[in-house]
């Protein structure tokens, strides 16, 4: 059986052919990279309609398949930016109406999951998935993934990115934070705000801004800012470890490519007797592998998503998702 | 501290059993340090917690919150002496069997607490004591003063979402009797605040589903 995903809820049309026995046939992206500032919803949403022909006509093509082919259609219905989904929704549509098709409709942060466990071959790892838009600590509990901890306010991927774009570092600002990051050992302390078992990191941003402005070296300010921010998110996991006696841990999303975040939360792991693994960043980042993957598992326990009942849901958590594939642990 | 016996390992502190401490059967607390953590940073936060928590250990007792009684503080080695509460954790309690009573007195002690502008900061059926019929309130180390019915909205969230993630199967019935409790003490009106400050924090989260907006 081949399921072809379609991934869009942020600045990246991607399309990923899979099929059932784990193989990506295809994974083909392309990735709207804004001129000046953050991503606007409206821009990346054009972006998105433009690329969607080419990108799946590639996807198909890289695959060695026809469209007949493929024998379920799956699309990202949450979360994320609402013009952004809606573009890939109505694609995947389209697609499934023309060709008459089932549609899956899977949630963006499942599928984070999904994608990493087949890749890692895990069971039911507790999850630390922290991106642009999203950061959170999850794993699969009696029908449910439950979420052991989140942001408050701003993703963690978000607090590098737009602290790199307030100092004028390049994008993405990740990436640019860990270099400077890597030049000094000087720690300034910084808010480090963790409530219960959930995070805070705008305070992080001011203060690490205002720094900045009084005159203190870029790379102190961005060692600290890493130090503070990933100790915050393994303290967390570290928590939700010894509560959950999970034996697996597993990084992914954007910031997972973060050498530093990965060396930490290795240390976690074995402490306590974990298994880490860092998701592959080609399928840490935004695909549409993992929406295929996902809308496949789906699809084979069952679930089809009806075109009336195929509206986006920006809003979509991961806790309120049914997991009928998974067993009830 | 010698004859010490390693019987729990938190993610954030080993306890040791102390059969003898001049007289007491006690328990020590240690914050043990995170390998992972910049040294710096690693010893910010085990001396500040610490303190913190010895503090409203101490502190709260006088509103009527039982807590263990604090022996000795050693800063340096991030360790509080306390009393040793014969008893099992709440959480290991409610697994049993799912005791109203039980959360609605924790209700009433979180409530004790706002009153007194305090939040506990970590409210979770992990950090009390069940001893005796009674519920033993513990870990401090992320209390702090507050005045706000955002702090008090934070910390009854906190609880309400330790509540579903371990025990989802009577999340209904134990927030109902927390709510009870902490009724009792802080009265209607304040309670009815505080909860409408929960629904808009949960609100304000991330990805929050429509139908609760």
């Amino acid at each position: 059986m081949i399921c072809l995903g379609i991934e869009s809820s942020a600045n990246d049309f991607s399309v990923g052919i899979v099929d059932s026995n784990g193989h990506v046939l295809s994974l083909v992206t392309s990735s709207y990279i804004p001129p000046k500032g953050g991503i606007h919803p409206r821009e990346a949403a054009r972006h998105h309609a433009q690329s969607a022909p080419t990108i799946l006509r590639r996807a198909l093509e890289e695959a060695s398949i026809s469209i007949k082919e493929v024998d379920v259609i799956a699309f990202t219905q949450g979360p994320g930016l609402g013009p952004a989904l809606r573009t890939g929704a109505t694609v995947a549509r389209t697609l499934a109406a023309y060709f008459n098709k089932p549609l899956v409709g899977v949630n963006h942060c499942v599928a984070h999951v999904e994608i990493g466990c087949l890749l890692l071959n895990m069971k039911n790892p507790l999850t630390v998935y922290v991106s642009g838009g999203n950061s959170l600590i999850t794993r699969f509990e009696e029908g449910f993934f439950r979420v052991y901890g989140e942001t408050l306010d701003i993703a963690l991927g978000n607090l590098l990115d737009s602290f790199a774009q307030r100092a004028g570092l390049p994008f993405p600002g990740g990436p640019a934070v860990e270099r400077l990051a890597k030049r000094s050992q000087r720690y300034i302390e910084l808010p480090y705000t963790v409530k219960g078992m959930d995070l805070s990191f705008s305070g992080l941003l001011t203060h690490a801004l205002r720094l900045l402005k009084q005159g203190v070296p870029i790379e102190d300010v961005c060692y600290s800012l890493q130090e503070t921010a990933f100790a915050m998110v393994c303290e967390v996991a570290e928590r939700a470890l010894a509560h959950t006696r999970s034996d697996e841990l597993m990084l992914t999303g954007g910031v997972a490519a973060n050498q530093r975040l990965q060396e930490m939360l290795a240390a976690v792991a074995k402490e306590h007797g974990a298994r880490f693994g860092v998701v592959d960043r080609r399928f840490a980042v935004d695909n549409g592998a993992m929406i295929a993957w996902t809308g496949l598992l789906a699809y084979q326990s069952g679930a089809v998503t009806p075109i009336r009942d195929s509206l986006v849901k920006p809003r979509w958590r991961i806790d309120q998702v049914p997991i009928p594939w998974r067993k009830h642990a | 501290m010698e004859k010490a016996r390693l019987i729990a390992r938190g993610a954030e502190a080993h306890i040791y059993l102390i059969e003898d401490w001049h007289g007491f059967r006690a328990v020590a607390k240690v914050r043990v340090s995170k390998p992972y953590r910049v040294r710096e940073l690693d010893t910010i936060i085990r001396a500040r917690r610490t303190k913190l928590e010895a503090y409203f250990l101490y502190k709260v007792k006088r509103y009527g919150v039982p807590t263990p009684t604090v022996l000795h503080v050693d800063l340096h080695n991030a360790t509080i002496i306390m009393e040793y509460v014969e008893g099992i954790l709440l959480r290991e309690h409610l697994l049993r069997t799912p005791d109203e009573d039980a959360v609605e007195q924790l209700g009433s002690l979180a409530a004790l607490l706002h009153t007194h502008s305090i939040v506990h900061g970590d409210l979770t059926t992990s950090n009390a004591i069940f001893s005796d019929e009674q519920v033993v309130l513990f870990d401090f180390g992320l209390a702090k003063s507050a005045v706000t019915v955002e702090d008090f909205g934070v910390d009854v969230l906190l609880f309400k979402r330790s509540l579903l993630s371990v025990h989802f199967k009577y999340f209904n019935e134990l927030f109902e009797a927390f709510i009870r409790g902490y009724q009792r003490v802080a009265g209607k009106n304040r309670t009815n605040t505080v909860l409408k400050k929960v629904s808009e924090i949960e609100r304000r989260g991330r990805y929050v589903s429509r139908e609760l907006r």
